[in-house]
């Protein structure tokens, strides 16, 4: 199995530098479409499924190897390998902002920018630290998980939605948008909400761009500042954007926003 | 409705009206903007949730009515795919009520575009399911229990449904099969377990795809092996049954099976060494017969040379009967070793004659009968040496009469023969021994020195040499005799005390 079929790596659009777009905790790919529109005509884009996501190849899963995130920043370096001949711009969702730090710290080479979107380095509250949550918080979230898992068999892919009134989404896309299997769903969680890297952002040299959104549930505006005061050469961008997905809800805002800090560099 | 004519019903104010609907569905509505503030709320979830629409009107985000593990959801998958989709349904939701009650829910959402596409509004629909939700974790926790128990059993269980295609594996079925349940689910049963006939390996029918057929329990098929995924084959016991729903219609099947291989295995050599131990006793018993025979006919054909030898040594002596004492004694040797000889012959013939072969007599066998034919045969020596012969009250036994007599005459005529100084006085005893009886035959002669307790029952051991009479078979065909028939003969001897002879047969029932 290669690297591109284990990740369901797709490559859109034009351009002589790579940007790599890396999907968060509950979702896939998909998240990004209406950020694409906007990047590929001066961008290469590289888009990629988690193992456990989307119709990434779930028999690639291991337990042991994603039991911490660097498992996943692995993943990173390996796709940025395959795909990329230059330095990228790294753009990374919630988690996947931690993840890509992780790989940037390891392999500075590879990165020429991160975008770190809502980025939390550390989600449960610590003495002085308020990440936003406790353990209980979290015992609560896979509660919920399991609750919507209902009835989802080990391999049936849960559709969540139906596709009545959005005929450009073929039904495939639809099966398989955001599915992720419960058992991988359940670890995920665990590994994303109870990480701690707070001591790595210090190690970070590559150039970063922090996007924070207004009332943010899962990254609160603290967050943001801890990230931005614990990382070197960041730029803090607070967005109009309100919640946790501003490349969803505020597409335009978001686009601005990075297009504003790379066009600056 | 009795009595009311259309005209009057027409009559009568219609009290629904969108509004009062809106406010007082059996449901929750709320909308809110793309960014989760609050707009419109109705009556029905404000009760539920004990606000006013004030509390809820001025700047709330739906998410923060939410707990906080419910927020993360919203925040990583809900509102992401309402989103994408515009469509969102049945997600398990809990509200944190006023009071801090939780209410459990399942929501709806849907979003609504402007005319260019752009999304302008959220609207969810939010059903009270406490014990919906309820049921549903019940539910899960006893299908976690199934698997559980499922996966702990040691019997390979495969479900199917009613057309025979597998729903569910356990890991013992996919340990034995070599299937894992997610390649086998929707595959048919016939197709992922392939049964043969051990002896010819001849396809035969899944008993699910049996079962399912006949709507009956298919019970254990004999000499069935399991191909597995990856070409290993292994023997299986296996018996399938219908599933029915509560109105009794088949839903599907149900496939037990186990490895009995290893037992197959242990009964093949079980089967093997039996018959060979069967085959090693015919060659024995072939031996034997052959061993008899043989006896027999040497003996027999000994004989006439050895008459022979007798006759012309009589004749002999006869003719120099009356020359020089020392040829007279070399032909007293002669004919004393001859006749000897013969009587060896003869006894050598006797136990070779013991062809019994151990069958039980069909009817019991009076001992007393037969202790008392034994005297009668010994009388003269009885009488000669004032021997008194007393015994216990005998029981009925499953011995060969013939044989049993012979044993006692053996036994008596042994006492009388190994005298001691005084006459020799012999009682016959027996002792209840569980499945057997025990007889003894105790004496007052000489005794036999430990050293040859054992070697006296074997054939022409004699203790005394040739000095008395006896050819030294007797003991050696009571133990032949007494071993064909399940028993055990020894003795118990004290030197100058006397003997006492133990042999053990079976009861009668």
């Amino acid at each position: 199995m290669s690297v591109i079929q284990r990740h369901n790596i797709n490559i859109v659009g034009n351009g002589s530098k790579t940007m790599v777009l890396a999907h968060g905790f509950g979702c896939d790919q998909i998240m990004w479409r209406f950020l694409t529109p906007e990047f590929e005509k001066d961008y290469r884009i590289v888009l990629f499924d988690y193992v456990g996501a989307g119709k990434s190849d779930l028999s690639a899963y291991n337990r042991e190897k994603y039991a911490t995130l660097h498992g996943y920043a692995d993943d990173v370096l390996e796709i940025i390998d395959q795909t990329c001949d230059s330095p990228v711009i790294f753009v990374g969702h919630s988690v996947s902002s931690m993840i890509g730090v992780l790989a940037a710290i390891r392999k500075p080479g590879a990165f020429e920018n991160l975008i770190l979107v809502g980025p939390s380095p550390c989600y449960i509250n610590d003495g002085d630290y308020i990440g936003g949550f406790n353990r209980a918080d979290i015992d609560g979230l896979l509660q919920t998980l399991a609750d919507n898992h209902l009835g989802w068999s080990k391999a049936m892919a849960p559709i969540i939605m139906k596709n009545e009134d959005r005929p450009e989404l073929t039904a495939e896309l639809a099966e398989s948008f955001c599915r992720t299997d419960p058992e991988i769903a359940k670890q995920f969680a665990r590994v994303t909400f109870l990480s701690d890297n707070r001591a790595d952002l210090a190690t970070l040299t590559v150039p970063s761009l922090i996007l924070q959104c207004s009332q943010d549930s899962i990254a609160p505006d603290e967050v943001g500042d801890y990230v931005h005061h614990h990382v070197a050469q960041s730029t803090f961008v607070k967005m109009k954007a309100v919640g946790h997905c501003p490349h969803l809800s505020a597409p335009a805002e978001t686009v601005q926003s990075i297009k504003r800090y790379l066009s600056a560099l | 409705m009795t009595g009311d004519s259309p005209r009057e019903q027409a009559e009568l104010p219609l009290e629904e009206s969108a509004e009062d609907l809106y406010e007082n569905a059996p449901c929750g509505y709320l909308s809110t903007t793309i960014d989760g503030r609050i707009v419109k709320v109705n009556r029905t979830l404000l009760d539920w949730l004990g606000y006013e629409a004030k509390d809820l009107l001025g700047g709330t985000r739906f998410v923060d009515l939410l707990t906080v593990g419910g927020r993360i959801y919203f925040e990583t998958h809900f509102n992401l795919l309402l989103r994408i989709e515009q469509s969102v349904d049945e997600i398990a939701l809990d509200i944190i009520c006023k009071d801090g009650r939780i209410l459990p829910t399942l929501i709806n959402a849907r979003q609504k575009r402007d005319a260019t596409g752009e999304p302008v509004l959220n609207r969810f629909t939010i059903f009270n399911a406490s014990e919906r939700r309820k049921y549903e974790r019940d539910l899960v926790a006893a299908r976690d229990l199934l698997q559980t128990t499922l996966s702990s059993i040691g019997d390979g269980v495969v479900a199917t449904d009613s057309e025979g295609r597998i729903t569910f594996m356990n890991a013992e079925a996919e340990r034995l099969s070599g299937w894992q349940e997610n390649d086998a689910r929707g595959r048919p049963i016939e197709e992922v377990l392939i049964l043969q006939r051990e002896d010819n390996h001849e396809k035969i029918e899944n008993p699910v795809t049996h079962a399912l057929r006949v709507g009956k329990v298919v019970g254990l098929a004999n000499h069935t092996r399991l191909v597995g995924k990856d070409g290993r084959v292994i023997i299986v016991d296996d018996s399938a049954s219908p599933m029915r729903d509560s109105n009794g219609e088949v839903i599907g099947g149900v496939l037990v099976f186990r490895d009995v291989t290893e037992r197959r295995n242990i009964q093949r050599s079980l089967a093997e060494a039996q018959a060979r131990a069967q085959q090693m006793i015919e060659e024995l018993r072939r031996s034997n017969d052959d061993l008899s025979q043989f006896a027999a006919v040497a003996s027999h054909d000994l004989r006439s040379p050895l008459s022979n030898i007798i006759q012309f040594a009589q004749l002999l002596d006869r003719r120099y009967g009356d020359g020089a004492a020392e040829e007279k004694q070399l032909t007293g040797v002669l004919i004393a070793s001859a006749r000897r000889m013969g009587e060896l012959i003869e006894a050598l013939l006797r136990y070779a004659r013991v062809t019994s072969d151990g069958s039980i007599p069909s009817a019991p066998v009076d001992a007393n009968a037969q202790l008392a034919s034994a005297i009668q045969n010994l009388q003269s020596s009885i009488e000669k040496s004032h021997a008194v012969v007393t015994h216990d009250l005998l029981p009925s036994v499953l011995i060969d009469a013939t044989h049993l007599s012979q044993i006692f005459q053996n036994l008596i005529g042994n006492a009388i023969h190994y005298r001691g100084l005084e006459a020799p006085r012999i009682h016959i005893g027996v002792a209840d021994r569980g499945e057997m009886w025990l007889f003894s035959c105790a004496d007052n002669g000489s005794g036999i020195a430990p050293e040859y307790q054992l070697q006296i029952f074997e054939p022409f051991k004699r203790l005394h040499g040739t000095d008395r009479p006896g050819s030294g078979i007797g003991l050696a065909i009571c133990k032949k005799i007494v071993e064909r028939f399940r028993g055990r003969i020894w003795v118990e001897s004290e030197e100058g005390k006397g003997s006492t002879f133990f042999f053990t047969t079976l009861k009668a029932r």
